[in-house]
């Protein structure tokens, strides 16, 4: 893929400019976050591995050398990240009873409400997913990666993919339909 | 390729919860700071020494709100006195603020580690207060360099706030606490330990060892030979204990006697290490 002029902001983060890289968190830390909730069972450990995927995202700074978006580099560094972070032991613990009452979180989630639970409601769904299933339905419905993209991203053979891939969906629509 | 069940990631609200600005700056800045200074960090050792004291005074909260759950006709009674404060080497006279990084000389350094590592003091409960103000840790915070609150005193005060909140047994709000001088000064020493607190908090009181583990690991990045590096790993294989992750316990352990403890951890250490036998 053709590397393209990397932006001047990244470019300054790049020599260590802690102002420059700064602004480039802020502005990647809202995707990081939902990205990390996404990948991950509850809220509880959101933040703690929403930062070391930034952590990840700056020390790799320096190899990004402005082929695609820096957003998707750094979604597949948080992908990354996430999953080699992410403790097994959390399994059930914390993931339906973090969900929590919505309500109190409306008046911050405003202006959007609705999409806010929305996508609340998807993580909810995704709770119900062992980890190798939900990986690969985050990878293709929420970040648009290809089977081979998402197979190759994760390291695993295609056929596995697709297969974890149609098993998710398959749970995850039987219990949108569930009364 | 999208499907109705689950958006897109965009920049739209959710599905993390939302955090307010002042919780985004402050995370943004954590991360900077572990970036940008955290590697092989030392800190001045009159830092060092005023933190552990603080740490020392956390532990000495935390055994004395236990016994207080499990001995409450002791309340009434004077159990033992206190240690005195540690003597402090005085803050060298160009440092302003915790956050400055100075070599650290052998002879403070190590004394400091011998009191990490040491037994934890005898307790103090005082008659029918089972929350003791702790007044001790105050006396070894380093002179103001000028007008007005230094960092290390607000920092201070925020742990001395925590160390007194779980003495009333107040854990949740304890570790609040201590999550917020990790937040409002981040890289310091005083961040240091309160992320061990807050790490030991989570262990034993919240049974949560892979938030434990976390924050353990947080102070490792912090300063990865601190004074109070042997807590820090003795804490670590408890928590990969708990977790069934038998590699990273043995690791752990290993690390921790490779500090040459002293103190009955030591042998829980050696006999948990035969136990687990070679990898």
């Amino acid at each position: 893929m053709a590397s393209r002029p990397v932006d001047p902001r990244i470019q300054r983060a790049q020599r260590g400019d802690r102002e420059a890289a700064g602004a480039l968190l802020e502005e990647l830390l809202p995707k990081v976050r939902n990205l990390v909730r996404y990948l991950v069972r509850g809220d509880a450990e959101v933040d703690d591995l929403s930062q070391k995927a930034l952590l990840a995202i700056l020390q790799g700074l320096k190899s990004y050398r402005g082929e695609g978006e820096l957003v998707s580099w750094a979604n597949k560094i948080t992908v990354r990240e996430t999953i080699r972070s992410r403790k097994k032991d959390r399994a059930d613990r914390a993931a339906l009873s973090a969900i929590g009452p919505e309500l109190e979180l409306l008046s911050a989630a405003t202006p959007d409400p609705d999409r806010y639970l929305a996508r609340r409601a998807a993580v909810r769904r995704l709770e119900t997913l062992p980890e190798d299933q939900r990986d690969v339905v985050v990878l293709h419905h929420v970040l648009g990666m290809s089977v081979p993209e998402l197979a190759d991203e994760l390291g695993l053979p295609f056929d596995t993919a697709k297969s974890r891939l149609r098993l998710g969906m398959e749970k995850l629509r039987a219990e949108e339909e569930a009364p | 390729m999208s499907d109705p069940l689950l958006p897109p990631l965009d920049d739209g609200p959710g599905p993390a919860r939302p955090l307010s600005p002042a919780e985004s700056q402050a995370l943004v800045r954590r991360t900077l700071e572990l970036h940008f200074q955290a590697p092989r960090r030392r800190f001045a050792p009159w830092a060092i020494a005023s933190s552990v004291a603080f740490f020392l005074a956390a532990s000495s909260a935390t055994a004395a709100w236990w016994i207080g759950q499990r001995q409450p006709e002791a309340r009434a009674r004077t159990i033992t006195p206190p240690p005195p404060a540690p003597p402090l080497p005085p803050p060298p006279a160009s440092v302003t603020t915790e956050t400055t990084a100075a070599p650290a000389p052998a002879a403070p350094l190590e004394s400091a580690r011998q009191l990490a590592d040491s037994p934890e003091p005898p307790i103090e409960i005082e008659d029918s207060t089972p929350t003791p103000k702790r007044k001790a840790p105050r006396k070894v915070t380093p002179p103001r360099p000028g007008p007005g609150p230094s960092p290390t005193v607000e920092a201070a005060d925020l742990l001395a706030e925590a160390n007194a909140l779980l003495a009333k047994g107040e854990v949740r709000e304890a570790e609040r606490r201590y999550v917020a001088v990790t937040v409002r000064f981040p890289g310091t020493s005083s961040a240091y330990v309160a992320w061990v607190a807050a790490a030991g908090l989570r262990l034993e009181h919240q049974k949560d060892p892979s938030r434990a583990e976390r924050a353990y690991q947080q102070a490792l990045a912090l300063d990865g030979r601190g004074p109070l590096d042997p807590e820090i790993r003795y804490g670590l294989a408890e928590c990969y204990r708990a977790l069934g992750q038998v590699d990273a316990e043995r690791a752990a352990l290993t690390a921790f006697l490779a500090g040459r403890p002293s103190g009955p951890r030591r042998a829980r250490a050696e006999r948990r290490l035969a136990e687990l036998g070679a990898p």
